[in-house]
């Protein structure tokens, strides 16, 4: 008798299960079928903190267009292209979604994104696709896969009130050494006690994989006339930089460590953000930083009072360059509605988007760039970008950007941190990153 | 006298230990009080001079709570239709029937937490998009009752064995039925077993992260552990709000053990092997 | 009778018992097949291929057979992942779950604390770091160990203890007592937790008669506690050690395998091959090496702990 009873209620309570389970799954597909609206998904990758305004944007579109509904998505950078890739492969995914500069051309080539030349035919951006930046980072065979939306650089930022009392006019970008020599000046013991409490360079020197000292690197270099990647005139790709470059460069920010103008404690930060060096900045721990746009705006988020700005990197023997970074928007292969995606790429590319609600991004496009004002802070920035590159040249070499940009941070780091010397970690790092290129070349 | 004293000492040691256990907890909640510009300072400050709820309210702003309702829910289910349902039957047979194929089915329910989950990830989803089960709340539910299935059934088994098989036949000798003698007898005396079990899968299920970010993607469906992940980005890091987000995913898993705790005491116990 | 199985005439005898014991498994089988099984061939499949992840949207790459296990022999870096996740990171966090967790079960567990009325109150809070979610743990235990911020160096430099910071996240000498620190820290509470509900379930008759026959705590500990414990024991330990062994997450979110190599594991290698190289066929192939790893392990410890102290 209880056996049966006992039975039942499992019985029942499968069945329970299974009919609550099927309902869900039945709601989810009518309230679907049930709207004549257009939905669109809209997916960006920032924290809400970088994103201000941008739900708004998107709220702002939605009221001008009754019969489309976009629904906003965020996924944070570091899944943001697995997620992507796994909806990618199964017809899945949102319309309109936000991408890195250096992922477009590898997504186009996998196949998932659209190819806008057609839809800008039909429909033209407002002031044409010669008026953005880094269009060819966009672009595979001539066809253009992703429209360059927000663009920034690394600038050097720094407390105007020290270089004050320190009785230094003009900025030190002339020449690395230069700069080294002011850093240097500005390390200081304020209180006495014996402790630097005044350090003159920040930096994230960390190891990681996607660490901000790659950027730094590659400055230097560029600025001595050496890059990673170089295509020769036959098509051949090889190294543009050799052991005693990198030893150079390694030697250089090592004796920021050395010397004590950084402190020690910068080998674990990889993220060019790390409350360390903003605060840090704000506070008065450090006299100079390094950092992207939005960092900065954190910066002087933390403390109003601090008067900070910003400046260009150093030049070095030949020139000063910055790599020109940003993000692109693309339409998802997988759209139903690509008219509609199209509308709203459009719309966040816009002047009014741009000046209304996302104000702490800089556009890609030269007319908006000018026509915006940004403050008398911004200047290194503002004159950066113009001169700044992208890393085109590394992204279509055979070598992955991203792999050259996680050895650099290692075999740099190993430096810092005391593990290997100069000589064995500089060319540890060539012949890596050469064996990288051999074995990528004999894949193809 | 002499019990005393050592009672004493018995207790101080233990309340060492959890103080020391508690004392990240305490900074925590101590640093999600005080704004962003004192957290950042070489001075010793346990509680600083200006608290402050301005974290609380930012979390609140971002919809915080809606993940904690979507967390509560997704793992609640999982929780009670693993361990019940699936997990509890077949521990119960493998620990007490002998039938060809027990070991295996046992090496199975192992060789499952032989690997790292990052590689179940995309096969998953491919199949889910297939049945129409993303971004839906029972694909998320079945993934986590999939993934602490196994582990519950090991700890079961552990559980049912430290029960002499000596009640099992007791209670056919007082004309018991097998599941009766699993109602009656097994699960009472197996409660703190199945309640450590309970908890257990609760809390991986509450932290799990790669299932619930790659199948949840729209923002009302998020849980807990992704929607603080949202505040961990790649250009600026709120400390502040990341440590009151962080008290606040705390405490539901604090209350759920509470409610649990009770019935971890023994007192069921002993009234089994009588006779 | 101990050692034979119980029987029920009732149910029709030992055919009856198979048929319940099929059915009673039955659903968890089929969730395993369906979620291990499948994608664990998908992922050996994967192993013999050169893929990149950008490929896997459509097409399977190059099928290489072995050569992919043939590089993961000559490769360094496997050797050091393996060294680092054998000893570091399972024997040492395990090792020390098993004897604190132990210790704080008896502890909280022990009359002393029932008679002041304190055991709820410990129980509730050793739980606590479980229920933060390990993003969180990280965080906090990164930020408490920071060199020039974190309380831990302000403590001790307040005490005298040191002069100089210690580089808790970068000190090769340091930096794995400080994943082992957060590790054990958080996972703590689950040894607890399991250990104190075994003792539970230990007749407190035999105490009784112990005691009555003047055992002091330590007979009881060695003659009744650890003996009936046992089967908890030896379940807990397997589980922790292969979960441990997997796992990725903390030693990722707190170095990313850094500085340089040098605290890689083999979980995260198979995330960054994956998913930083973009090798997804060489990632796989270090997951397929871990679970063989994982199943030798299993096969030895069944055939001798296990058997012994569960009677299976």
């Amino acid at each position: 008798m209880r056996l049966i009873s006992i039975k039942k209620k499992k019985l029942v309570s499968i069945i329970l299960t299974v009919v609550v389970g099927l309902t869900l799954i039945l709601a989810t597909g009518i309230a679907g079928l049930s709207q004549e609206k257009v939905t669109l998904v809209f997916r960006q990758n920032d924290p809400p903190a970088s994103a201000v305004g941008l739900s708004d944007a998107v709220a702002e579109f939605d009221r001008n267009h009754p019969n489309i509904k976009v629904k906003y998505e965020v996924v944070p950078w570091s899944d943001a292209l697995n997620q992507f890739i796994r909806e990618a492969g199964v017809g899945a995914g949102p319309d309109v979604l936000q991408s890195a500069f250096v992922w477009t051309m590898d997504l186009a080539k996998a196949g998932t994104l659209v190819k806008l030349n057609p839809l800008m035919e039909q429909y033209p951006l407002p002031y044409g696709i010669e008026d953005f930046v880094a269009v060819d980072l966009g672009m595979l065979d001539e066809g253009i896969y992703g429209i360059p939306w927000t663009t920034d650089t690394f600038a050097i930022t720094y407390r105007k009130d020290f270089f004050a009392e320190a009785g230094i006019v003009g900025f030190p970008d002339d020449s690395w050494s230069h700069f080294k020599q002011v850093a240097k000046k500005l390390t200081r013991d304020r209180d006495r006690d014996g402790v630097i409490d005044q350090y003159g360079f920040a930096f994230p020197a960390g190891s990681g994989s996607t660490g901000g000292m790659w950027f730094l690197v590659n400055y230097f270099i560029w600025s001595h006339g050496y890059t990673f990647m170089k295509q020769a005139a036959d098509g051949t790709w090889g190294l543009g930089v050799d052991a005693k470059a990198i030893a150079e460069a390694m030697r250089y920010f090592n004796s920021f460590f050395e010397e004590n103008i950084s402190p020690r404690s910068l080998i674990a930060i990889d993220n060019w953000s790390d409350p360390e060096l903003i605060y840090g900045l704000a506070k008065g721990d450090f006299a100079m930083g390094f950092m992207p746009p939005q960092s900065f705006r954190a910066v002087m988020d933390a403390n109003p009072e601090a008067p900070v700005s910003s400046a260009q990197v150093p030049a070095g023997r030949v020139t000063r360059r910055t790599h020109l970074g940003g993000r692109t928007l693309a339409i998802n292969k997988n759209t139903k509605h690509l008219k509609e995606a199209w509308e709203l790429l459009k719309w966040m590319c816009s002047e009014h988007v741009f000046e209304t609600y996302y104000r702490q991004q800089f556009s890609a496009q030269k007319t908006l760039l000018e026509k915006i004002t940004y403050g008398p802070e911004y200047e290194g920035y503002v004159k950066l970008i113009p001169q700044a590159q992208t890393f085109h040249t590394y992204i279509i070499s055979p070598v992955r950007v991203q792999t050259m940009w996680a050895l650099t941070n290692r075999e740099f780091a190993a430096v810092y941190s005391g593990q290997k010397s100069i000589e064995t970690a500089s060319e540890d790092l060539i012949r890596e990153i050469k064996e990288a290129l051999e074995e990528a070349i004999s894949e193809s | 006298m002499l019990q005393k004293i050592r009672d004493l000492f018995i207790v101080i040691v233990t309340f060492i230990i959890i103080g020391l256990i508690l004392f990240p907890f305490f900074w925590m909640i101590v640093s999600s009080l005080k704004p962003s510009t004192q957290l950042l300072t070489r001075e010793l400050q346990f509680i600083g001079t200006q608290l402050t709820l301005k974290n609380y309210h930012g979390i609140i702003e971002v919809g915080f709570f809606h993940f904690i309702l979507n967390s509560i829910l997704v793992c609640t289910t999982a929780t009670i239709i693993c361990v019940g349902f699936i997990a509890s039957p077949a521990a119960y047979a493998i620990s007490r029937y002998r039938f060809s194929g027990r070991s295996s089915i046992l090496a199975m329910v192992g060789f499952t937490q032989m690997f790292p989950w990052v590689i179940l990830v995309t096969p998953v989803f491919m199949i889910f998009w297939a049945l129409h089960l993303v971004n839906s709340y029972v694909g998320l539910i079945v993934v986590y009752i999939a993934i602490t299935a196994p582990f519950s059934i090991y700890m079961l088994v552990g559980y049912f064995e430290t029960i002499p098989k000596a009640l099992d036949e007791a209670a056919v000798v007082d004309g018991c039925s097998p599941l009766g003698t699993i109602f009656r007898v097994i699960l009472p005396i197996s409660l703190p077993g199945l309640v450590a079990t309970s908890a257990y899968t609760f809390a991986i299920t509450w932290n799990e992260f790669i299932f619930a970010l790659t199948l949840m993607t729209q923002t009302e469906k998020k849980t807990v552990p992704v929607g603080l992940a949202n505040f961990l980005g790649q250009y600026t890091t709120d400390w502040g709000i990341v440590m009151a987000a962080s008290v606040v995913a705390t405490i539901p898993t604090a209350i759920f053990f509470l409610l649990l705790q009770r019935h971890l005491v023994a007192g069921l116990a002993v009234g089994a092997v009588k006779q | 009778m101990s050692g034979a199985r119980v029987r029920w005439r009732k149910a029709g005898g030992l055919h009856g018992a198979r048929f319940y014991g099929y059915t009673l498994v039955l659903p968890a089988i089929a969730l395993l097949i369906f979620f291990f099984f499948i994608p664990s061939f998908y992922n050996v499949e994967l192993s013999f291929h050169k893929i990149s992840l950008f490929e896997t949207v459509r097409g399977r790459g190059k099928f290489v057979g072995l050569e992919n296990f043939a590089k993961l022999i000559r490769d360094p870096e496997f050797y050091n992942a393996l060294k680092n996740t054998t000893f570091w990171l399972t024997g040492a966090t395990v090792g020390l779950r098993l004897l604190l967790g132990f210790v704080l079960a008896l502890l909280l567990n022990s009359t002393a604390l029932k008679r002041w009325r304190l055991a709820d109150v410990g129980r509730i809070l050793v739980f606590i770091p479980w229920g933060v979610p390990p993003v969180v743990a990280v965080t906090i235990w990164k930020w408490m160990l920071h060199s020039r911020y974190g309380v831990v160096n302000l403590i001790f430099q307040r005490l005298g203890l040191i002069q100089q910071p210690i580089f808790f996240l970068t000190d090769t000498s340091v930096v794995w007592i400080s994943i082992i620190l957060v590790i054990v820290w958080r996972e703590l509470p689950f040894a607890v937790v399991t250990f104190l509900a075994g003792l539970q379930s230990i007749p407190q008759e035999l105490y009784e008669v112990a005691r009555i026959d003047g055992a002091g705590w330590f007979h009881e500990l060695r003659y009744i506690t650890i003996p009936l414990l046992k089967p908890v024991i030896t379940i807990v330990a397997f589980m922790i050690t292969i979960w441990t062994f997997n796992n990725f997450v903390y030693v990722w979110l707190f170095t990313r395998g850094g500085p340089g190599n040098f605290t890689h594991v083999l979980g995260t290698k198979v995330y960054f091959e994956s998913f930083v190289n973009y090798k997804i066929g060489y990632g796989a192939t270090f997951g397929v090496i871990m679970t063989v790893i994982m199943m030798v392990f299993a096969l030895v410890y069944f055939s001798t702990l296990f058997k012994r102290s569960v009677n299976v």
